[in-house]
């Protein structure tokens, strides 16, 4: 008889929130279990690894704590935490008034060109990441390392689909220009 | 896919790589790929970065003082390690409480289906009763019809070949009931219900969809490049397009022209061509996102706390009587609220009027129908993963309370048809059992009955 709530569908999970206390914390824990990666990644991304984004991180959690709380009705959990990331990020961006993409020239990439494993290729992509925008840099994250479709990301930031279309593509060959020299070493080497 | 836009071949790469293009933008793609060696390094490239993000996607882990942070401040003791454990446990217990209401239910059920086979077997106490106050109660305010029994083969409903007491009810239309065999049949007697079997929770399905993280076969591409086979085949309108090659234009400049992603698209510059020293990305100002209101989020809806109906039950079998009388609305009329707990638990309470056969207190040989008073508590389970298309979802409901004559259980097997936010209709079957006691014998009696409810969400 004893199973586990890892059959439970994202919005039963929800539901159970708004339960008594033991069943709210095993909901929240699986809950958190299957979407804390990819906030994770969309807060670090957008904000770097501050502490900023730690707070964002776990201030998109309560929210939705406080959701279930107010019994409000979520049909996409994984979108509607995304939506609070986002808004929170927005938030801590125009709150700090700063822009947090740098020029090319400032970027701090290996001189040389040395044969680079795809380990090493994973820092080199987060550093490039610096040079786009906000909303390429989102665009991107999102598509990527959130595996959205472009139509999805269009429903989380209100745009056009051609508009998301675009900023993936853009930010994409962006990153493939700035880091060419280092996937040609890589592809060479596989 | 907008077809009238022309992408680029790196834009096509991408485009691919990410799983958003369409069949003849693959078709171009390939051809291109075909006799562009510069463009086959551009998509081992792309792949490559593909791989690398998704190879970080699947590994990443927030921090453990971010996760210890977030518990703390939730107010959770624990994180996932007693998660399993404590999951078994509140499963456990929903299960013993989801199977005791199964035996609620079966019982009532089996209660009526097996009540001729029980009231046959104490057949004493309808020769040696005498009036008491319950009679009195039940005679003064709601007698409706006289049943008596006659030597079978007579008629059920009748005008009366043997009327042994007029209807009292006020300016009712006496109907006589002139026979009830309560011998029951050797099927009704065996019949046996099989336990009511429980809804179990759907599979997770994320209602994100994910796709492939590369959504391609590359060996097959490569294989098709060497080949040089017109992959365009599969399209036949690509297959007849003329490869248009696009000149590249360096990437940066479409960027630093400060161009919306709107405008007229200019094709971006493959790597072979883009002059990284036109770095003049970060001087491009362009507007910040706008943050979206949670009022304009469109999957957040409001979760209705009341709800109101009013239920209409129509009987399709009584016991201990077997032939159904003619009834009003207002004979079997029943107002209820709900108040939900979650989207699938609600409880309430419900009153109202119905009409149910009682033996007479004096006269034990005769069955009359009385109009009882009902009013009790009621709870609603609605397994959300039963529901279809959130316009038809199933829900059972039990409730237990009084009437004048004695406990009464309910329990209901229905289905929700939502016609807008607020209102919808309900049909369903529903039994009623009543006990109640005649000098010192108790008995029951019940009906089964289809419902109508109209139902307002408050």
């Amino acid at each position: 008889m004893i199973q586990t709530y890892a059959s439970y569908s994202d919005v039963r999970l929800y539901t159970l929130l708004q339960g008594g206390a033991r069943e709210k914390e095993v909901a929240f824990s699986e809950l958190y279990r299957r979407h804390s990666s990819r906030i994770f990644l969309y807060c670090r991304y957008i904000l770097g690894e501050t502490d900023n984004t730690r707070d964002v991180f776990q201030e998109t959690w309560l929210r939705l704590l406080q959701s279930a709380e107010q019994r409000r009705e979520v049909q996409n959990v994984p979108a509607y935490l995304l939506r609070i990331s986002r808004n929170l990020c927005l938030d801590v961006q125009q709150a700090s008034g700063r822009r947090v993409f740098l020029p090319l020239d400032e970027l701090q990439l290996p001189a040389e060109e040395p044969a680079v494993r795809v380990g090493e290729l994973e820092t080199l992509i987060e550093t490039a990441l610096e040079t786009l925008t906000e909303e390429y840099r989102e665009a991107f994250v999102l598509q990527t390392y959130n595996g959205l479709s472009y139509k999805e990301i269009a429903e989380i930031i209100e745009e056009p689909v051609s508009t998301v279309r675009n900023r993936v593509v853009r930010a994409k060959s962006k990153l493939r220009a700035v880091l060419a020299p280092f996937l040609l070493e890589a592809n060479a080497s596989r | 896919m907008n077809n009238e836009y022309q992408f680029s071949a790196s834009e096509l790469i991408h485009l691919f790589v990410d799983g958003e293009a369409d069949i003849a933008q693959q078709a171009l793609l390939f051809s291109l790929l075909a006799i562009d060696a510069g463009l086959q390094e551009q998509f081992r490239s792309a792949v490559l970065m593909q791989q690398t993000i998704a190879q970080v996607r699947a590994s990443a882990v927030p921090p453990e003082h971010y996760t210890a942070g977030l518990f703390a401040k939730a107010g959770f003791t624990a994180a996932q390690p007693s998660a399993t454990w404590l999951a078994g446990i509140s499963t456990t217990a929903k299960n013993v409480v989801l199977s005791l209401f199964s035996a609620v239910v079966g019982a009532c059920i089996a209660t009526l289906l097996l009540f001729p086979y029980i009231d046959k077997a104490t057949p004493g106490p309808r020769a040696s009763m005498a009036d008491t106050a319950l009679h009195q109660q039940l005679s003064d305010s709601s007698t409706t019809e006289t049943y008596a029994p006659t030597p079978a083969g007579q008629s059920t409903i009748s005008g009366g070949t043997a009327p042994i007491r007029q209807a009292d009810r006020p300016g009712g239309t006496a109907r006589i009931y002139s026979q009830y065999n309560a011998t029951p049949t050797a099927n009704r007697a065996s019949a046996s219900l099989s336990p009511i079997e429980l809804p179990t929770p759907t599979t997770s399905e994320n209602l994100t969809q994910k796709r492939p993280d590369t959504p391609m076969d590359e060996e097959a591409i490569h294989a098709s490049i060497d080949e040089e086979t017109p992959i365009a085949q599969t399209d036949a309108d690509a297959a007849n397009k003329p490869v248009e090659i696009l000149a590249d234009t360096p990437l940066d400049n479409a960027m630093a022209e400060n161009q919306t992603e709107n405008a007229p698209e200019t094709p971006i510059a493959s790597i072979t061509t883009a002059p990284i020293a036109q770095q003049q990305i970060a001087a491009i100002d362009r507007s910040r996102p706008q943050r979206i209101a949670p009022a304009q989020m469109p999957a957040v809806e409001q979760l209705p706390m009341v709800t109101l109906y009013l239920k209409n039950i129509q009987a399709l079998r009584w016991y201990p009587v077997r032939d159904i009388p003619a009834s009003t609305i207002e004979e079997n009329l029943m107002f209820g609220g709900l108040y939900h707990l979650s989207r699938e638990h609600a409880v309430g309470a419900e009153v109202g009027r119905e009409l149910l056969p009682l033996y007479s207190f004096t006269d034990s040989s005769q069955i009359r129908m009385n109009i009882l008073l009902w009013a009790g508590g009621v709870y609603q389970y609605q397994p959300e993963e039963l529901a279809i298309a959130n316009t038809i979802e199933p829900f059972v409901r039990i409730g237990l309370g009084g009437t004048g004559a004695g406990p009464m259980g309910k329990a209901m097997l229905g289905i929700r048809l939502q016609t807008s936010n607020v209102l919808s209709a309900a049909l369903g079957v529903e039994s009623s059992t009543l006990v109640y006691r005649r000098g010192t014998k108790l008995n029951t009696t019940g009906k089964l009955g289809f419902t109508v409810s109209i139902e307002a969400k408050l």
